[in-house]
């Protein structure tokens, strides 16, 4: 008897989580369809599908989403083998189609499907942001083992910072917040955010989308950001956004030479930006926030070939890191360097990739949790599809923290990356059925008290239970929740 | 004025919930806040928890209305779900389904009769002042579901169709002599028999010497029909043509035990016709859905027809639906429902039918605001007197609490949800009202949305549970009238959950099951 949901009118309603099922196809045309609506309390879905006994010649499933309306998902997801993070936002529907790309059905054949709601745990100091700049997909935070923590619906971006309070401040590239059955609408923004990553407020005219370049976002790592915005008219701009959101008063123009911003930082007195052009062989220069002149050039360069990284960390010991990197020719090399206020090399560190077939190569720097100099978190691209450019689909990557005291690594994780949903891996390598993005923003939570919401009860069919062990309400999806408030009060002896 | 000064007070008794007037004036004995608590005896305690229901890794959500499905082999929930979807949940870990859907459906009537589920879908409308009322959906239907997991289909059934009907003398017997019309019946799974047919029904002239030979019976197409029935009229003198206009009898040995031979040998007098098939020609082939079930004296009752193309034909001027008419099957036959007199037309006034009860060998039947009277005369429905019990108390479609898992009633009393208040009836409407202690909180409740008002009576524990209209659907009214069931001794409490309750019964005796609907924030 061949599947019931060979149409989408006849898709199997996904209702619960986790979801498993084991289905014979029937026959090689056959395609499967689900359906589910966006639970509440989460964002993103894991689905795989495969056939465990497929070998070359049987029916292969492929899964890919459609929308609502079953045209395909966010630009169209499609893979045989491969995990998939679907984002959906709660009551939002999408379809999962399963269809045979390859090979002829068998008697015995089996598409199995498993659909599951990511971890959402607590937020806790030192875990590691890694937002996403695809737009609708969230955030991932994951914590120091490794395992992804929780997912957070927010605007897609490239360039965020966090303050040691937990205030922060984000590239909002459409402008739209999260919300992957909106219209996408273009814009650009810059979006405030509290500690527990609720928007505060969206800021206008601080950045827009005719931008030659995306914008730089850094702090004074106490209450101050400071946008560096790359104009449409080559002017290269500075304005700087406290922690209610109030944009300050005074905007620098920095030297067009240079032109395309790429990483910039105040030091901590907020008298010089250090600030570099992402051209090829270009210095580290500085500039007067105090007198608004351009300084004398920090450091000439890494020299042909090299360019600056997307950040430079201004250290509380008022030392400096930088990244480079050189993507001439096979060998991929980077470095980072840190170095003293006047320029002088402390300690380097270098990462060199084998055209991405071997090695690691420096992605991200970012300020440890508690703001401390003594050291700093890294993010490296491990070994690359051969046919992609560097920083395109890693497999997987790694994140070190590294002491500027000694040069050692002091913590090392390695995580399974995501491109635009999709596991960069065949399969499921360590069990990770999800996994951050390989673009962009990095930042570490810092050590604040960060209290998430509580996940929404879900609706079903439940009963009074007297002789229940525990004397908490308990929902589908493994929610426990205290009996709400159980009070009674009189008019004469109150509560 | 030192402590030592007052008088202590003693409360010996907790009296539960006060919501009436000012706070100053509520009794000592009894809360101004009574919050997810129950009483037991003389004291109180934090109510029990509610724990999930379903076990199965795909377990039902977003429930819009269960019922208690009492079947043979057990007790069950016939379950609705959004997108009109209705489910047979058999305990934590058994589900069949969907059985129906109609993407239309909101909600639904029911009422299992000799173990056989029947369903009647509806809807809310909205009149042109913005009230709302229920009504069965247009052009939809009653359906009958066997609870074997198989899909419900509509109650009733087509008559017999195709070529006409043959009759012819066959070898040696015995007949009366004349002219005898005969008709096929058919019996589908649920017992019901169809109206007659097929269009031409057989004649012949009988000699008295011969048997008789029908052929060309027709095969029905659908699997539910089990059974065919040959019909018979006694000898007509001066046959007129009109072969309907004759009364019809179940000919002996008539059965067909299949739905697959074409012909049968019967020989039979006219004094052998007795049990009477005439009735079968008026009755629905497909039944209007309405908006609530019930049963009485072994008839089931219908209320609540908004109406089909077949039934709003040549409506009087100004009434575009049926909402004033109940209808009212013969006794055991719930299918078999005459669309000339299995009727009850209540007054004109303009409001829906809402809800059917029988009490004490009455027929109740209510509008929002009004509450009839019907009694069998072991005549037709339409006969019937009619008698005005109230006309200022009614219940909503979901208003007459069903008691423990029996899917009915009855316990000497009635608990009827009024605009008014909760009503106790035991022939008359009791007062004060049973939520008298709770009448402000019972009045700020959203009126024209009484019809998410559900109630269940656990007799077994003298406790009643009671779902709320939007924006408390997070809520339950719970009442406790261990110590009495009257104003003054049940104890009330409001039950607070995480989800939004749209619906409760009772299974398993008086196990509480709840459906949630979404989640509560």
């Amino acid at each position: 008897m061949p599947p019931s949901n060979l149409t989408p009118a006849t898709a199997i309603d996904i209702t619960s989580f986790p979801f498993t099922v084991s289905v014979d196809p029937g026959a090689s045309g056959n395609i499967l369809y689900y359906k589910l609506t966006g639970p509440a309390a989460n964002c993103i879905v894991g689905i795989l599908v495969d056939n465990p006994l497929w070998t070359s010649g049987h029916y292969l499933p492929e899964v890919s989403i459609l929308d609502s309306g079953l045209a395909n998902y966010l630009g169209g997801f499609s893979t045989s083998d491969n995990a998939l993070q679907v984002p959906v936002s709660t009551g939002q529907q999408i379809y999962i189609k399963i269809r045979n790309v390859v090979g002829t059905y068998t008697v015995g054949d089996l598409v199995n499907l498993s659909v599951i709601l990511p971890p959402n745990g607590v937020v806790a100091a030192g875990n590691l942001l890694i937002n996403d700049d695809t737009n609708f997909f969230p955030m991932c935070i994951i914590d120091i083992a490794g395992n992804v923590v929780k997912f957070l619906e927010f605007p897609a971006g490239e360039r965020g910072e966090i303050l040691p309070s937990g205030i922060s401040l984000w590239q909002d590239r459409i402008d739209a917040g999260f919300n992957p059955a909106g219209s996408g609408v273009t814009g650009d923004t810059v979006s405030l955010f509290n500690a527990s990553f609720v928007k505060i407020t969206d800021i206008s005219g601080i950045i827009d989308n005719a931008d030659v370049a995306e914008c730089i976002i850094v702090s004074n790592r106490v209450n101050k950001f400071y946008v560096v915005r790359n104009n449409s008219t080559s002017l290269i701009t500075v304005k700087t956004i406290d922690n209610t959101g109030a944009v300050g008063v005074i905007t620098w123009t920095l030297p067009t030479n240079a032109v395309r911003c790429i990483a910039a930082c105040p030091n901590r007195a907020e008298t010089i930006l250090y600030y570099a052009s992402g051209n090829l062989n270009q210095p580290v220069r500085r500039y007067d926030l105090v007198n608004n002149i351009e300084l004398s050039t920090f450091y000439p360069g890494q020299g042909v070939n090299y360019s600056v990284l997307k950040d430079i960390l201004v250290l509380a010991d008022g030392t400096i890191v930088i990244a480079f990197y050189n993507n001439a020719g096979s060998v991929q090399t980077t470095k980072i360097i840190h170095f003293d206020s006047t320029g002088t090399i402390l300690r380097q560190w270098n990462y060199n990739g084998n055209n991405g077939m071997a090695g690691e190569v420096v992605n991200r720097i970012v300020y440890n949790k508690d703001d401390s100099s003594s050291s700093f978190w890294v993010w490296l691209f491990m070994p690359i599809n051969s046919d992609e450019t560097i920083w395109e689909f890693p497999v997987k990557s790694k994140f070190l923290e590294l002491s500027t005291v000694t040069g050692a690594i002091l913590q090392s994780i390695v995580v399974q990356n995501f491109s635009v949903g999709k596991s960069s891996s065949s399969g499921v390598w360590d069990g990770r059925r999800f996994g951050p993005s390989t673009s962009c923003p990095f930042l570490l939570m810092p050590t604040v008290s960060i209290t998430p919401p509580e996940p929404l009860a879900p609706d079903g069919i439940y009963f009074v239970s007297p002789n229940k062990a525990t004397r908490h309400d308990s929902y589908y999806n493994s929610i426990e929740k205290k009996i709400p408030n159980p009070a009674i009060k009189t008019a004469l002896l109150g509560e | 004025m030192g402590l030592r000064d007052h008088e202590p007070i003693l409360i010996e008794e907790f009296s539960g919930w006060w919501d009436r007037g000012d706070p100053e004036s509520v009794p000592s004995d009894h809360f101004i806040v009574a919050d997810n608590v129950q009483y037991f005896n003389s004291g109180v305690e934090t109510r029990d928890p509610i724990d999930k229901y379903q076990t199965i890794g795909t377990p039902l959500g977003k429930i819009l209305r269960f019922y208690d499905y009492v079947m043979q082999s057990g007790q069950s929930l016939i379950v609705l779900v959004e997108g009109g979807k209705i489910y047979h949940v058999i305990g934590a870990d058994v589900m069949h389904g969907p059985l129906l859907t109609i993407p239309e459906m909101t909600d639904f009537g029911f009422v299992a009769v000799n173990g056989r589920a029947y369903i009647t879908p509806f809807k809310t409308y909205t009149n042109s002042q913005g009230k709302n009322y229920e009504l069965g959906i247009k052009n939809e239907f009653l359906y009958v579901y066997k609870g074997d997991g198989t899909p419900a289909r509509k109650a009733g059934g087509p008559p017999p169709t195709g070529g006409a009907l043959v009759a012819a003398l066959d070898v040696d017997g015995l007949t009366d002599i004349g002219f005898h019309l005969i008709a096929v019946v058919y019996e589908t799974d649920t017992g019901y028999l169809t109206a007659l047919g097929p269009e031409v029904f057989a004649s012949l002239e009988f000699d008295g010497a011969h048997k008789i030979l029908v052929s060309n019976i027709p095969v029905s197409p659908n699997a539910y029909v089990k059974k065919r029935h040959l019909v018979s009229s006694k000898a007509i003198t001066n046959y007129n043509g009109d072969q309907k206009g004759y009364q019809f009898f179940f000919i002996p040995d008539g059965n067909i035990e299949n739905n697959v031979d074409t012909t049968k040998v019967v020989q039979y007098f006219d004094a052998d016709l007795l049990s009477d098939a005439s009735h079968l020609i008026d009755n629905f082939t497909e039944i209007p859905s309405g908006v609530s079930l019930n049963t009485y004296h072994s008839r089931l009752v219908l209320v609540g027809e908004f109406g089909t193309d077949e039934t709003l034909k040549d409506l009087p001027v100004g009434i575009t639906d049926n909402r004033s008419v109940a209808r009212v099957s013969f006794a055991g036959e719930p299918e078999a429902i005459s669309k000339v007199d299995g009727l009850i037309i209540a007054p004109l006034d303009g409001n829906p039918l809402t809800n059917c009860q029988e009490f004490r060998d009455v027929l109740y039947l209510y509008k929002m605001t009004r509450t009839l009277g019907y009694s069998d005369n072991n005549d037709e429905p339409a006969t019937w007197s009619e008698e005005v019990i109230d006309q200022g108390v009614g219940a909503p479609v979901h208003g007459v609490a069903t008691v423990l898992d029996s899917g009915g009633v009855n316990v000497d009393f009635l608990l009827i949800v009024d605009w008014s208040g909760l009503m106790l009836f035991n022939g008359t409407y009791a007062r004060p009202e049973l939520s008298w202690k709770i009448e402000d909180y019972w009045m700020a409740q959203v009126r024209n949305d009484f019809r998410y008002m559900q109630i269940v009576n656990d007799s077994l524990s003298k406790k009643i549970w009671i779902t709320l209209p939007p924006p408390n659907q997070h809520i339950m009214l719970h009442a406790d009238y261990g110590n009495g069931i009257d104003s003054k001794n049940i104890r009330w409490a409001r039950w607070l959950f995480d989800v939004k309750v749209a619906t409760v019964a009772l299974i398993e005796t008086n196990k509480v099951v709840l459906g949630a609907i979404a989640s509560a924030s």
